[in-house]
């Protein structure tokens, strides 16, 4: 046991009175004057219901919580009162600007709105009706084997952190729960798509695997979520919107259009925690330089690898035949370009200026540039 | 009754048959983004810009011009280019994968997502597909091109 509660309490005497009193029906009410706020929450707008946004009032509002955490270390709910010996959680997350995002809880409405369930809403029977050359269902399959490993790391980082985090950002920790929720959907649908076409998995990918556990074990949770929630969010969002461009099938490109949905909102997550980071903490971004300097290369690892690029190149192409491959080769080098380009894009605005310049992706994506 | 595109009646149409169909929106979710749509024809250019909210486009209004600031993203595209999507959608009941926005705006080559802020270019995909649908929603319209 990692921990033990202060008392047992089926050897306690005063709790087992305590109990009896009450269902004797001397109720001591000792709660209902609690010392806390008396507020009324209200939607602002009916068609949205009551959102985590109307709630941000006085004591409860999210808007109140300060940068340092510093009373509060027990699983109360922000808000209640505080009394007797209530235990330390030992939360190593208690700064603010560590884990916040201005549209934290925007996401978090929008997450549970904009939900799908793969089960039903992909229309898996028309790849019955129309099956793909066998050489692209490969190419499928061996793409959904790879993006189950970019799913699966991305749900973990949420868990690994989650419990780490301070009881007070309760709309942070639904967040990442709901994080942990939207991968463990999308790993569900690249799944699903891989077994219902027959050609079952293909190979893992050894370069994304190694670097993609670089990034999940980064020492702090900015550092972490700069890697998977926005660096790793933007890439399988470009990679949702090429399969969804060069679609084989309609079950591909019903998939990827949900799936983009739900990896531009870790995205947007990712963007939203880094800026507001560096806006509250700008002394940190030569920090967060270095982080770049010494883990970037996983974006290599990720869209320079064998086991994606092959198959992107099968179904950008349609097919295996000389002329088919050169045009996927072509449209996969511009995916590389696009990957890269809104990838600096977005850390540049989220405040770490320079990192084009300072980084060696743009050499290293040159070298393996395809003319059109 | 026919409505010419780019126009503002066309898009009022789609909001018209938006919120006749609002349980399938309801279903797609939330979307709340304000974009910018770019028509460009002979040198000139018509520019739009529609608000959504909630389940619905709350507002449209052609404008002179489009302040980025005040925008997500603007898709801007020549009217051929908009003109082959509408007549795809009209024969499909909906784009096909050849035809949607994301197809035809995904390097840039025909139609062409600008924008200020690469959270407000997040906003296209995260909303991409109560925005397709919208889109989709000119097979029940009679369109003309001016």
């Amino acid at each position: 046991m990692a921990f033990y509660a202060d008392k047992d309490y089926t050897q306690d005497e005063a709790s087992l009175e305590a109990a009896n009193q009450v269902m004797q029906g001397n109720l001591s009410l000792h709660w209902y004057d609690a010392n806390t706020e008396k507020i009324k929450g209200k939607p602002a707008d009916l068609r949205r219901g009551l959102t985590y946004q109307d709630l941000d009032i006085g004591s409860y509002g999210y808007s109140s919580i300060p940068e340092h955490v510093r009373n509060s270390q027990s699983m109360v709910a922000r808000g209640s009162e505080k009394w007797g010996k209530l235990p330390d959680m030992g939360y190593v997350i208690n700064r603010k600007s560590e884990i916040w995002s201005d549209n934290v809880t925007s996401l978090y409405e929008e997450d549970k709105a904009r939900r799908w369930t793969p089960a039903v809403d992909v229309p898996w029977i028309e790849l019955d009706a129309r099956p793909l050359p066998a050489e692209l269902e490969a190419a499928c399959a061996q793409l959904y084997t790879f993006l189950q490993e970019c799913a699966l790391v991305s749900l973990d980082f949420s868990s690994r952190w989650v419990s780490l985090v301070n009881q007070d950002f309760i709309e942070q920790k639904s967040w990442m729960c709901a994080q942990m929720l939207g991968w463990a959907r999308l790993n569900e649908a690249f799944r699903k798509r891989a077994l219902y076409g027959g050609a079952g998995l293909k190979r893992a990918s050894v370069a994304a695997e190694q670097g993609l556990k670089e990034w999940l074990f980064a020492d702090t949770f900015p550092q972490g979520s700069f890697s998977i929630n926005l660096s790793l969010g933007g890439f399988v969002l470009a990679v949702c919107r090429q399969v969804a461009a060069f679609a084989p099938s309609r079950v591909d490109r019903a998939l990827m259009g949900y799936a983009m949905q739900d990896t531009a909102r870790q995205t947007a997550y990712g963007y939203g925690q880094l800026r507001y980071f560096l806006q509250h903490r700008p002394l940190e971004a030569n920090a967060m330089q270095e982080y770049a300097d010494e883990t970037e290369h996983v974006m290599l690892a990720l869209m320079g690898n064998p086991e994606l690029l092959e198959p992107l190149i099968i179904i950008a192409g349609g097919g295996l035949e000389k002329d088919q491959v050169r045009n996927g080769r072509i449209a996969v080098s511009k995916f590389i370009r696009l990957v890269a380009r809104e990838y600096f894009e977005r850390i540049e605005a989220a405040g770490l200026e320079g990192r084009s310049r300072r980084s060696r992706i743009p050499a290293l994506v040159d070298r393996i540039e395809v003319p059109a | 009754m026919a409505v010419s595109f780019p126009s503002t009646e066309y898009f009022e149409a789609l909001r018209d048959r938006m919120a006749a169909e609002q349980e399938k929106f309801r279903r797609l979710g939330f979307i709340d983004t304000t974009f910018g749509v770019r028509v460009g024809h002979n040198g000139k250019t018509r520019n739009f810009v529609l608000e959504f909210e909630v389940f619905e486009l709350k507002g449209v209004r052609e404008v002179d011009a489009i302040d980025p600031q005040k925008v997500d993203f603007t898709i801007e595209g020549d009217a051929g280019v908009w003109r082959e999507m509408i007549e795809n959608i009209h024969r499909n009941g909906e784009a096909d994968s050849s035809h949607d926005i994301n197809t035809l705006a995904h390097f840039g080559e025909q139609l062409k997502v600008v924008y200020d802020s690469p959270d407000g270019h997040d906003k296209l995909y995260r909303f991409m597909e109560s925005i397709q649908r919208f889109f989709d929603l000119s097979s029940k319209l009679d369109v003309r091109f001016n």
